[in-house]
């Protein structure tokens, strides 16, 4: 005979004890293994939902412009690249041409066949005109099908910024407006396409490319490239240098010609002005070529007026940096400080003599459409010839809705004009010499009309004057200066950078937190209960075994051999538990994923499904076995501590040794604690600490003189003699006989019990709250975003009478305030994204917003306001505020901490988290100030969130008012809305907890039935004694209710009374909502199955003969 | 595999326990006995007069409060961990009043158990079957404790205790559970096997009738041991 075939004897003839102790490391292993799945699962579910976005595509070029489309092709023949399809991206909103019902942030995209080779198994026809593929989750929004009509609003291509009077902001002439039929409705795949971000499923609509080129007046462009390579490392190296070698000025929006008056080679831009580092490469390129570059500008003066009588309107005034090529008439030809030059045209119609005043007005742009203008006064300090070569119409850019027109009657440009103004002699300079300059100004002059109205200094060259040696030929020089330019400028300067879409898809997928992790810990009790009830099973197994031990001890085992028996006997169970887990873990983690899926916040269940992961089961399995046989030697090392002889005496005598009453060491540190508690509530109260923590903190406390009370009473009970002995002393005595299983069932219920109930009243709901100005509402009432920046301000009656809103409406508006600030299109970093983010999103807080304050908000200020903090900071760093649970959540930092912000072409933005917003609407950003914003994301500088205060009641006619702009992209959400669904993620977890936690005090509860039946018939010989002496059977059921739910009970009530006290500062306030009744009906259940149980048992134990169990004994 | 025969010594032996509250009680006082190897030694005594704590002590089950013990040159008091668990395999085999029988394993299996603790083997195999057949139970090596009756059992006990060839064979009243007839059909059983293997034998026991079969009877009365005649049921 081995030691195995004892252990195999033992485990047959026990096989009652067995599968309770299996069970027990069954339900650890599946809650272990469970849990590390959902962990496994989420990632590996956010993985394959943001892969299929991107179908075969790893490379992406998302530009900030529009650009050739033939560039595809110049960069296919980069080695490792398989395939390259130039697209139309844009943002837009989507409108159901019969219902109405409008999806303001749509993805448009124009697509050629090759789109579809990305995506194996879509249809790959081509779409042609006014036909479109919608993805299925856009037509479920529109609720429509295949052959509705649809109306998509996407922004044209404009060619001046948003921030000039320049550009065309109304909303007709911004927004390009198509009707279009729905062809295909695309399920999953190409449907989904997306180039980065997590989040719900995207929406898009699937066009012609050659089609929304022309609406969107882009013909010929396109704005992104989408990649496809064979995975070789360094291929986005090798693309970025391909792209280099291959851009060409006009994917840049360059423009290249030649001056036929000037003789000289002009380089302007679609966008209207210059970049810096456009004009450097364009100096450096004129270097390249021998050729000199002047820097020059133009702006457009409503009037050139005759102080003292006399104006023109409507004329081009120029500045150079360079003395521009002016032949003088009159006095000087280069304008020094507070002075200025006049063709002689414009001198004649002004009758303006050198040394006379001047004023110039021009428009300001402004957001709040108040067609604002501005003056410049200057002394005439001499007039020039009109037939000077600077006098020329090719360095002024179009400006759209003007220069291209023959006649100034003709003009409709996006600001108003005074056609009457316009005299027959303006008309006859405009057909002789177009838009050139009538006035020329200092350069320093022109900076600040540039800069007039802008909270930053923007650019403000229109063009590049390159001019030859003398005896060159021009046409050459500008072929020559095109490729020249070509090579100076950088695509990733430009923000042209190909992105490792893929790579990035898979680095997301990392997810903001460890969801294993996360499930495990709340997945915590049932692991302990379930370790609990092994225990428990394996103490009992154990005391089975005890006069087995002594003798195996007498026979001459070592102790060490009696224990390789038991454990071994013990460790089959647990590896049999172990295994038996691994499915039920499964079943564990597809119910936690069903529940998270369904339970997230928002409308969309996320696709989360379970993915096997075989390192995770077995880890799980690992995990579960350890933690079986942690509990195993925990139940039965009381055998170890025995002697021979008491363990021959058997396992009754075990346990029912008088414990030790009562030390004073923890009647004193009872006391002590009880004081603690005390004294944290009173600092609590006083406010010295925050009532939170200290109730919390003082309810924990309290826990401890409460396990302390209970053990010593337990032991008090043993000790005490004498006393009238009745039911109630026999049930103690009991527990008291068995105390420590007994203290092990008080202070697990009592621990569960206080985790539940203070994590449920967490729960937070703002339905009811005060969102004032402290708290993470700021005092606003909505929030809107925009999918593209809205070029006015809804917050003045001039913006809103732009963006078409009716003067009746403007009671509605009475007394709303808005706050517009830039936005980043970076990922969202609130912990209702699954996804990691890559580039977390920022926020522009305006000068206002800082100087207003509000909010909730931890930083080192105390008493002032904190929002000062966003004020300064140098080139390498800036401080930024973000809301606490994002940024140490999904961000993994904090007070102090630096995140970093990629942006393309330039270093990445380092963000020092100078302050914490508490439960705020800003879950989903970090925020800068707006000069810092404008200075490290320069082209994003329009504003795109608002934050609306609106009078009290007002919320929701402004929010009905506000969702006339869905069309433009614009989504408004109640800041109450926003809050609950930041709070919806934590309430989801707190709920999953309390589940979880509860469904661990049930399985603890089930163990302790199953204690208690074994137990219960252990001690029939116990109670046929009883029979025995004439007590009756009913008796001996009470005992054992008595007993169990007296355990039960108190556990519970130490438990809820300390959580009561921990959570009290929750009770009171008005965000936060406790399910009072279903925790109290869980916890009442908890009770209830106890007692049950108990009388189940009793009745099990007291059936039968047990005068026969008495003669057995 | 029975090992050189030695002799038992035990030298005044006392055990005191202590009583919460009370005075030390005193269950062996100056206790000393020399005990030839092959020689059967019958201890009687009332209840509760310290018989069974002799025998544990001399079993190395229990240690004295002082005194020695000793068998042959081995000090079985000073043993401790796996020199203890040693001495108990090789030494020395128990009989108890409760024959301890472990209920999962057959009766062969049963008296296999200490050949465990020396690493078990064929040999032992042998000596269990010959055992068994023995005690008169070789055609039940494959039966349950459950399927015995209580004389059986406690034959197998005696088997069991005699598997490893122990030099002391040390029987706690093993008659207590058992009519008088299997009673004595044990204990004849465990003088003739003593006798046959040439080892020391004590038995403690209330019942003089059992004990006039040993070849030496002391009684142990107020923590001493005197010599005890035990046909006429008065101490010599």
């Amino acid at each position: 005979m081995r030691l195995s075939r004892l252990i195999a004897r033992s485990l047959a003839f026990h096989w009652r004890t067995g599968p309770a102790v299996a069970f027990g490391v069954a339900a650890a292993t599946a809650a272990i293994a469970g849990s590390l799945l959902v962990g496994s699962s989420v990632k590996a579910s956010v993985r394959t939902q943001l892969l299929a976005r991107l179908g075969a595509v790893d490379h992406a070029l998302p530009a900030p412009w529009f650009f050739r489309e033939g560039l595809g092709g110049e960069v296919a023949s980069c080695p490792g690249v398989r395939r390259v399809d130039a697209v139309l991206l844009a943002r837009g909103a989507v409108r159901n041409a019969a219902s109405g019902g409008t999806v303001p942030d749509t993805g448009i995209v124009g697509v050629d066949a090759g789109l579809w080779g990305f995506f194996p198994g879509s249809p790959a026809e081509s779409l042609e005109g006014r036909t479109a593929a919608v993805s299925k989750a856009l037509a479920r929004d529109l609720g429509v099908a295949e052959g509705d009509a649809i109306l998509v609003n996407v922004p044209r291509k404009g060619s001046a910024p948003l921030s000039t009077i320049f550009a065309r902001r109304e909303r007709a002439e911004f927004l390009g407006s198509m009707r279009l039929r729905v062809g295909r409705t695309l399920d999953g795949g190409a449907g989904s396409f997306a180039l980065g971000g997590g989040g719900r499923e995207p929406r898009n609509v699937f066009v012609a490319r050659e089609w929304l080129a022309r609406e969107i007046r882009a013909e010929g462009r396109a704005n992104a490239l989408l990649v496809e390579s064979d995975g070789s490392p360094g291929t986005g190296a090798a693309l970025q240098a391909a792209l280099r070698a291959a851009c060409v000025p006009a994917d840049f929006g360059l423009t290249v010609s030649v001056s036929r008056k000037q003789h000289c080679v002009v380089l302007r831009s679609e966008r209207l002005l210059l970049g810096q580092g456009q004009l450097a490469a364009a100096r450096q390129a004129a270097a390249d070529v021998g050729a000199d570059a002047a820097v020059e500008s133009v702006y457009l003066a409503n009037s050139i007026e005759r102080i003292g009588g006399g104006s023109i309107a409507y004329a081009i005034v120029a500045a150079g940096e360079a003395p521009l090529p002016l032949t003088a008439r009159e006095g000087t030809a280069q304008p020094g400080d507070g002075e200025i030059v006049l063709n002689d045209w414009a001198a004649a119609d002004l009758g303006a003599r050198v040394g006379e005043r001047l004023r110039i007005t021009f428009y300001v742009p402004s957001r709040e459409a108040t067609d604002q203008t501005a003056t410049e006064e200057f002394s005439l300090a001499g007039i020039v010839s009109t037939d000077s070569p600077g006098v020329d119409p090719d360095v002024v850019p179009e400006f759209e809705g003007m220069t291209e027109t023959e006649r100034i009657s003709d003009w409709k440009p996006p600001f108003p004009v005074d056609l009457k103004r316009v005299t027959q002699r303006d008309e006859d300079y405009w057909t002789q010499h177009k838009a050139a300059p009538k006035a020329f100004v200092p350069v320093a002059v022109m900076t600040s009309i540039w800069a007039s109205g802008q909270p930053a200094a923007p650019d403000w060259a229109t063009a590049v004057r390159v001019v030859p040696r003398a005896g060159e030929d021009t046409e050459a020089v500008k072929a020559r200066f095109e490729a020249a330019l070509a090579a100076r400028l950088d695509p990733a300067a430009e923000g042209m950078t190909f992105r490792p879409v893929r790579e990035r898809a898979m680095a997301a997928s990392e997810g903001t937190q460890d969801f294993g992790m996360l499930y495990a810990s709340m997945s915590a009790f049932i692991v302990l209960a379930a370790m609990g009830l092994t225990a428990m099973m394996a103490r009992l197994a154990a005391e089975r075994r005890a006069a087995e031990a002594g003798v195996m001890l007498a026979c001459g085992f070592s102790g060490r051999s009696v224990a390789a028996a038991i454990m071994g006997e013990l460790g089959v169970l647990v590896a049999a538990g172990a295994a038996g887990g691994l499915p039920a873990g499964w079943l564990y983690a597809r119910a936690m994923l069903a529940w998270l899926a369904g339970g997230w916040p928002g409308a969309e269940a996320q696709p989360l499904r379970v993915h096997a992961d075989a390192l995770r089961l077995a880890a799980g399995a690992a995990a579960g076995a350890a933690c079986g046989m942690i509990s195993v030697w925990w139940g039965a090392r009381a055998l170890g501590r025995q002697r021979v002889l008491d363990l021959l005496a058997g396992w009754r005598a075990l346990g029912a040794v008088a414990a030790r009453p009562g030390g004073r060491f923890e009647k004193l540190l009872a006391i002590v604690l009880l004081a603690a508690a005390l004294a944290l509530v009173g600092l609590g109260v006083a406010g010295a600490v925050p009532a939170t923590a200290a109730f919390f903190g003082s309810g924990a406390i309290l826990l401890v003189p409460g396990f302390i009370a209970s053990r010593l009473a337990l032991g008090r009970v043993l000790a005490s003699r004498g006393g009238r002995l009745g039911l109630a002393v026999l049930s103690l005595r009991s527990a008291a006989a068995n105390r420590g299983r007994s203290l092990l069932t008080i202070w697990l219920f009592a621990w569960a019990s206080f985790i539940i109930i203070a994590a449920a009243a967490n729960h937070r709901d703002y339905s009811a709250a005060s969102l004032g100005r402290d708290s993470g509402a700021g005092g606003f009432a909505l929030r809107a975003t925009s999918s593209v920046p809205v070029p006015f301000d809804f917050g003045t009656p001039g913006g809103r009478a732009k963006l078409g809103f009716a003067k009746e409406d403007e009671a509605a508006f009475e007394g709303v305030r808005v706050v517009s600030m830039p936005m980043t299109g970076g990922d969202d970093i609130s912990c209702a994204s699954l996804s990691k983010p890559a580039a977390p999103r920022v926020l522009g807080v305006p000068e206002a917003m800082i100087e207003r304050g509000g909010f909730d908000v931890d930083s080192p200020v105390r008493g002032g306001n904190a929002w000062a903090l966003l004020d300064g900071g140098g080139p390498d760093e800036v401080p930024a505020f973000g809301d606490a649970d994002s940024v140490r959540w999904a961000l993994h930092s904090g007070l102090g901490g630096t995140i970093e912000v990629p942006r393309d072409g330039a270093p990445a933005a380092r963000l020092r988290i100078a302050g914490l917003l508490r439960r705020s609407i800003f879950a989903g950003e970090l925020l800068i100030s707006e000069a810092n914003f404008r200075r490290l994301f320069p082209r994003e500088a329009q504003p795109r969130c608002f934050l609306i205060e609106t009078p009290p009641g007002a919320e929701e006619s402004t929010a009905f008012l506000l969702r006339n702009l869905g069309d433009m992209g614009l989504e408004v959400a109640s800041t109450r809305e926003l809050l609950d669904a930041v709070a919806g993620v934590q309430n989801l977890y707190i709920s999953t907890f309390v589940a979880l936690g509860g469904l661990g005090v049930l399985l603890g509860t089930f163990g302790l039935v199953a204690v208690l039946l074994r137990s219960a018939f252990e001690r029939r010989s116990e109670f046929a004694l009883m029979l025995a002496v004439g007590l009756g059977r009913g008796w001996i059921a009470r005992l054992l209710v008595l007993e169990h739910a007296g355990l039960l009970a108190a556990g519970l009530a130490c438990g809820t009374t300390a959580a009561l006290l921990a959570v009290a500062p929750q009770i009171v306030s008005a965000s936060t909502r406790v399910d009072w009744p279903l925790l109290a009906g869980l916890l009442a259940s908890v009770l209830v199955v106890g007692v049950i149980a108990s009388a189940a048992a009793a009745w099990a134990a007291a059936r039968g003969n047990l005068i026969a169990a008495l003669r057995e004994e | 595999m029975t090992g050189q025969a030695r002799k038992l010594i035990l030298a005044d032996v006392t055990k005191c326990y202590d009583a919460a509250g009370a005075a030390v009680r005193r269950v062996l006082d100056g206790v000393s006995l020399a005990v030839e190897p092959g020689e059967t030694l019958a201890i009687v005594g009332p209840s509760g007069s310290g018989k069974s704590t002799l025998l544990n002590i001399i079993g190395s089950l229990d240690r004295p409060t002082s005194g020695s013990v000793r068998l042959g040159e081995v000090d079985v008091a000073a043993l401790e961990g796996a020199a203890l668990a040693y001495f108990r395999a090789r030494e020395v085999g128990f009989v108890f009043q409760d024959h301890h029988l472990l209920p999962q394993l057959t009766a062969l299996e049963n008296v296999l158990l200490p050949s465990l603790a020396l690493g078990g083997g064929q040999a032992a195999v042998g000596a269990a079957v010959g055992l068994l057949e023995r005690v008169g139970l070789g055609g039940q090596a494959a039966s349950f404790p459950s399927r015995m009756s209580g004389g059986e059992r406690q034959r197998v006990a005696v088997a069991r205790a005699l598997v490893n060839g122990p030099n002391l064979l040390l029987c706690d009243e093993p008659t207590g559970n058992l009519d008088r007839e299997a009673g004595e059909a044990v204990v004849s059983l465990f003088v003739e096997l003593a006798a046959e293997r040439g080892v020391a034998a004590i038995m403690v026991t209330h019942n003089l009738g059992l004990a006039a079969r040993f070849s030496r009877c002391m009684e142990l009365r107020g923590g001493r041991l005197a010599v005890f005649d035990a046909r006429r049921g008065e101490s010599a």
